[in-house]
């Protein structure tokens, strides 16, 4: 009799108390996910960053036990790699610099109604009468290297040459964060916008205006508006320039820029200040000035709507932002110390 | 009179019935309830795996809605991906009987601050309406299980939306 109920206990267990804690790890995992995400797109290199990142993961709202419970003793803990060591979000790093990684645990104490019976029987002492189920979850601002849909149909000169120009910064590949740079040359030479005016590098070479990618000027119209992207271009690689002035695709410029919420500042901050969507944010691979090889990915800012000349004298810049989340939605600055285009995504 | 007493006063065969109607009503009970639990909770669990995979494809999901109201196209795709594990239609299996486009709900959240901004700041997709049946007891849920997702993909607004 007594085994026979011992049995019974223990089916009954697996059915409830062990499907209880099943469903428990799936919810706690949903939410460490989800939550360990929003932390990462919030870290920016800064402490107030990694705060921001905090109160992101705990103010998610998702429950465990069937939609009911709140999950208890979250802990979000920041680190520099998926190794650690882990720092408590709560006491944020400072410098907070290269924190990109973001660990979330949740914790959902199952209370168990069948199994303590088995295990007293089993044991003879008296059972734990709940079972702790914890998820983690690890998510990263990760450096994106190659862009096989959603880069912007241009590329602007890095100042990487062994004569430098004006500029030999080795930072940012030369580029001021918040300076105007060439993104397609004029047919008669030399660039005009500011950043990179002074620089006889920075010239249109034989055909090559600052296009990359299709030819053809309906393609890169959609690559524009981020419908397609014909050329996967990956750091490293001789970026595929094309020639040609392309006059038309002013008018998708401005089409993209007309997107956006603000239309007219030539001033990120106070883009950032006011209503914006990030349509006006992009990101271009960088061409070395030596050998037109890939450098990087950079996050550039594009000029109010009325700065796309339609001709093919026109010089048409853009402003270097640095580093920038990939999703074009805007205002993300990262928190790695190395430029570049980052994608958030879970590492574990 | 006597003999008849006697013989049953040392039969046990009426006592074994009653023991077997009393103790069959308790296991029975007991196991319909393990298997209406159990089920219950099998399906439960498939249907949170659905929606955490649903809410994570609406996440890293352009976009491409001009206003609020997110196309036609992108809820469709959501919902099929909850549904049947496939964002393009093809499958044609649900993930848990009856489970239907219809029982998934998908709600963004959009930014308080500003009325204008379209773009997306999370997804939350939960299921309701949908009754668990366990043959012995029947479940309804509503807004159960639900998972919401911090907006990750793009925004492009007008683009053309391919399911």
């Amino acid at each position: 009799m007594a085994g026979a109920s011992v049995v019974l206990f223990g089916c009954l267990g697996l059915a409830v108390d062990v499907g209880r804690m099943y469903i428990a790890k799936n919810e706690a995992q949903g939410y460490a996910d989800a939550a360990a995400l929003a932390a990462a797109l919030k870290l920016d290199g800064t402490s107030a960053g990694v705060t921001a990142a905090k109160n992101a993961a705990t103010g998610m709202a998702d429950k465990w036990n069937f939609m009911t419970s709140n999950f208890s003793g979250t802990t979000v803990e920041v680190a520099t790699s998926t190794a650690g060591p882990w720092t408590n979000a709560n006491s944020a790093p400072s410098p907070a610099t290269n924190y990109t990684y973001v660990r979330v645990t949740a914790n959902a104490p199952v209370s168990l109604y069948f199994v303590p019976v088995v295990s007293a029987f089993a044991s003879g002492n008296s059972p734990t009468m709940s079972s702790t189920v914890s998820a983690y979850a690890v998510a990263a601002q990760v450096a994106q290297t190659t862009f096989n849909t959603g880069a912007f149909p241009f590329s602007p000169i890095g100042f990487d040459g062994a004569t430098g120009g004006s500029q030999t910064s080795a930072t940012n590949w030369g580029f001021v964060v918040g300076q105007q740079y060439t993104i397609r040359y004029a047919s008669n030479g030399g660039s005009e916008c500011v950043g990179d005016a002074a620089d006889s590098n920075h010239i249109k070479i034989g055909s090559a205006r600052g296009y990359w990618g299709d030819n053809s000027s309906a393609v890169i119209s959609e690559q524009v508006q981020g419908n397609a992207q014909e050329v996967s271009v990956t750091v490293g690689e001789v970026l595929p320039g094309v020639g040609g002035a392309k006059t038309t695709v002013a008018s998708d410029l401005v089409a993209r820029v007309d997107q956006d919420l603000n239309t007219s500042t030539d001033s990120y901050s106070t883009y950032l200040a006011g209503p914006h969507n990030g349509r006006r944010v992009v990101t271009m691979p960088i061409q070395s000035e030596v050998d037109n090889t890939i450098l990087g990915f950079g996050t550039f800012f594009l000029m109010d709507d009325g700065a796309y000349g339609h001709s093919g004298n026109s010089d048409w810049c853009a402003i270097f932002l640095g580093q920038a989340y990939v999703s074009d939605n805007g205002g993300g600055s990262g928190a790695s110390g190395s430029p570049g285009a980052f994608q958030v995504k879970l590492v574990q | 009179m006597m003999k008849l007493f006697q013989r049953n006063r040392k039969s046990r065969s009426g006592t074994a019935i009653i023991e077997f109607a009393v103790g069959s009503g308790v296991l029975m009970a007991v196991f319909a309830g393990t298997f209406e639990f159990g089920y219950t909770f099998y399906i439960y669990n498939n249907l949170q795996t659905a929606v955490n995979n649903g809410a994570k494809y609406a996440a890293l999901r352009t976009y491409e809605s001009t206003t609020r109201t997110p196309s036609t196209c992108f809820t469709d795709a959501v919902k099929d991906m909850v549904v049947y594990g496939d964002p393009t239609g093809t499958v044609t299996t649900p993930i848990a009987p009856r489970l239907a486009t219809s029982n998934v709900t998908l709600t963004p959240t959009w930014d308080s601050v500003n009325a204008t901004n379209n773009v997306p700041l999370a997804w939350t997709v939960s299921v309701s309406s949908y009754t668990i049946n366990s043959v012995f007891a029947s479940f309804t849920l509503t807004n159960k299980p639900q998972v919401t997702y911090p907006f990750l993909g793009g925004y492009a607004p007008g683009n053309p939306c391919t399911q």
